[in-house]
């Protein structure tokens, strides 16, 4: 007489047997011999057997139908110890183990990003999480990253910089990269052998308990932040730049996230509350190029929750419950925990409400503003890295005319047609802006430089943090460095265009 | 008249959080009229389990939707 639930769980009586209902003269719908112990979708009943089939086939289907990860490559796989990762991990563990052409031919490691200190944990109790979460880390034997949050005080600049991808990506390249990986399997003794490979026991040394001053500096920002919905931002972007910064330095092209289908139609949902309406299909898409160089792709976006925690329980996948920034939160208290009751609550009485949505972030397709697909994007936001949905020009709407005194008082970011210079012409523009070079500086309120390279969903949450300086520095220092090569470039330009003019009059 | 009747209540994936962190529970129902029913057994643990935030936990006369039943590790939407 044991139950659990995803999110939470819930109790069961081990009662009168209950009165042999037409429910239990149900036969699972796949084999229709085996009894049912979970219903998906409206009415279908399936056995344990091919429950778990459908399971690990959808996993597997969703890898398969994208092809977008190459054999041999370095995946990260994002784990938060919670159930739908903690199952994306056991799903590569399952088809890594998979003898011949079945088998996954990735390379995998884990990251595990510890958010104690912005979610009020004491020391012990993350001490305690840790050694769970090393538990269950050894036991797979993938390559593991544990980092703290505190460590993005210690992020370069870089990080928030978007960096091309190496020539990969075309359906060509793909079947070369099978080809190739083949031969060189078929050379060493194929087997079980491979499974200890990857499962080195040498962990990435975690960097060592973060410091002290780091705890303090990272409560101390999550305390400035006024409402639980910036909190969760803030967190969300944090820890995605960190997991980046992993990703990063350590080879990693890929990084999977273990988003569940419920989960992406809430996120969806809350995406566009919050004004993020333009990057819904990088938030919640199969895959999420925004970073450039490192891919994330989401392949549990066709499970359900309740079908990871189904699955988890029935086959005993081991996840470690963290307290997260808003556990015990009532249900009003966040964008985010309205936009989850919501949805579960409709879920409740209408059955397809979470595919509907789902449905929808499917078809949502990356159409960069104005066609300008491909090649080096135009300016990004500083934060969620998406680009930039502002339009400085477009004083017509709301948005327009509240961010005007900015763009007023700010160099606007440079056109996109502004070649990315020579040296030569940079040399000028430096020179050039040696004598004025106080007073781009000197003008610009810090606030400012940061806000105006922001999307709209981003300063919006900005709003909500009433001080910058708590911010770790790496976001202050990239804010600074652009505003600097933007006002560097307007110099050079108007400079272009003064010859220009002349070149003009000359001619007249 | 139902005679009492021990049953084993476990909580997972936060939930516990609600009960002072202990997941498993193993309880006595007291007799009564009435068969238990499910029904019957939140309205028990509502008052002599939880410990706080029933509204995470109970709403109306059903869990909050986002919990998931299970029933001697089925799913009680079969039943």
């Amino acid at each position: 007489p044991v139950q659990v639930g995803e999110d939470y769980g819930a109790p069961a009586p081990e009662v009168p047997p209950p009165p042999p209902r037409a429910g239990r003269e149900l036969k699972c719908v796949k084999c229709s011999e085996g009894l049912p112990v979970v219903v998906i979708r409206a009415g279908d009943a399936f056995c344990r057997d091919c429950f778990k089939a459908f399971y690990v086939h959808k996993f597997r289907a969703v890898l398969g139908k994208n092809r977008l990860i190459f054999p041999g490559e370095k995946v990260l796989l994002a784990w938060s110890g919670g159930p739908s990762s903690s199952s994306m991990i056991w799903q590569v563990l399952e088809g890594l183990s998979r003898d011949s052409a079945k088998r996954l031919r990735f390379v995998p490691g884990v990251v595990y990003v510890d958010e104690g200190a912005a979610c009020g944990q004491s020391l012990e109790d993350r001490a305690k999480t840790l050694a769970e979460m090393k538990l269950i880390l050894q036991t797979v034997g993938f390559p593991w990253h544990i980092v703290a949050l505190e460590e993005v005080f210690g992020l370069p600049p870089s990080v928030l910089r978007y960096l091309d991808q190496e020539p990969s990506g075309t359906k060509g390249a793909y079947k070369a990269a099978v080809d190739s990986f083949l031969q060189q399997q078929h050379a060493p003794a194929q087997g079980e052998e491979q499974l200890s490979q990857p499962g080195s026991q040498d962990p990435q040394s975690p960097a060592g308990p973060p410091t002290a001053a780091h705890t303090e500096a990272l409560s101390r920002l999550f305390d400035s932040v006024k409402t639980l919905t910036a909190k969760e931002e803030l967190l969300q972007t944090l820890r995605t730049h960190l997991i980046l910064h992993v990703a990063r330095t350590h080879g990693y092209s890929k990084v999977m996230t273990g988003d569940s289908c419920t989960r992406l139609a809430i996120k969806l949902m809350t995406s566009l509350a919050l004004g993020r309406g333009a990057f819904l299909a990088w938030d919640t898409g199969f895959s999420d190029e925004r970073h450039g160089d490192v891919v994330v792709v989401r392949p549990m976006r066709d499970h359900t929750l309740k079908e990871v925690a189904f699955y988890n329980r029935l086959f005993a996948v081991p996840s470690v419950f963290t307290p997260a920034i808003d556990t015990k939160a009532p249900e009003k208290s966040s964008i985010h925990r309205l936009m989850e009751a919501f949805m579960l609550r409709l879920q409740a009485q209408f059955p397809s409400t979470v595919s509907t949505v789902y449905r929808t972030s499917e078809k949502l397709v990356k159409a960069p503003r104005d066609g300008n697909a491909g090649g080096p994007p135009g300016p990004r936001c500083l934060l969620c890295m998406c680009a930039l949905d502002i339009d400085t020009a477009d004083s017509a709407t709301a948005f327009g005319a509240q961010t005007s005194h900015l763009s007023q008082m700010q160099p606007p970011t440079p056109p996109a047609e502004a070649p990315t210079t020579p040296c030569c012409s940079a040399g000028v523009g430096r020179a050039q802006g040696c004598c004025r070079g106080a007073e781009p500086c000197g003008r610009e309120d810090p606030r400012a430089t940061v806000i105006e390279q922001l999307c709209y969903g981003c300063r919006v949450n900005m709003k909500d943090l009433p001080s910058l300086d708590p911010l770790p520095p790496y976001i202050l220092t990239e804010a600074q460095l652009r505003s600097q090569r933007a006002s560097v470039l307007q110099e050079i330009q108007e400079y272009l265009i003064d010859s220009d003019d002349e070149a003009q009059t000359g001619e007249s | 008249m139902a005679a009492p009747l021990s049953v084993e209540v476990e909580f997972g994936g936060g939930a516990e959080l609600l009960f002072d962190g202990v997941k498993k529970h193993q309880v006595t129902l007291p007799g009564q009229e009435e068969p238990w029913d499910i029904r019957n057994l939140l309205v028990w643990i509502k008052k002599n389990l939880l410990k706080e935030r029933p509204e995470l936990f109970i709403q109306g006369d059903s869990v909050r939707p986002g919990i998931l039943v299970l029933i001697n590790d089925a799913d009680w939407e079969l039943l």
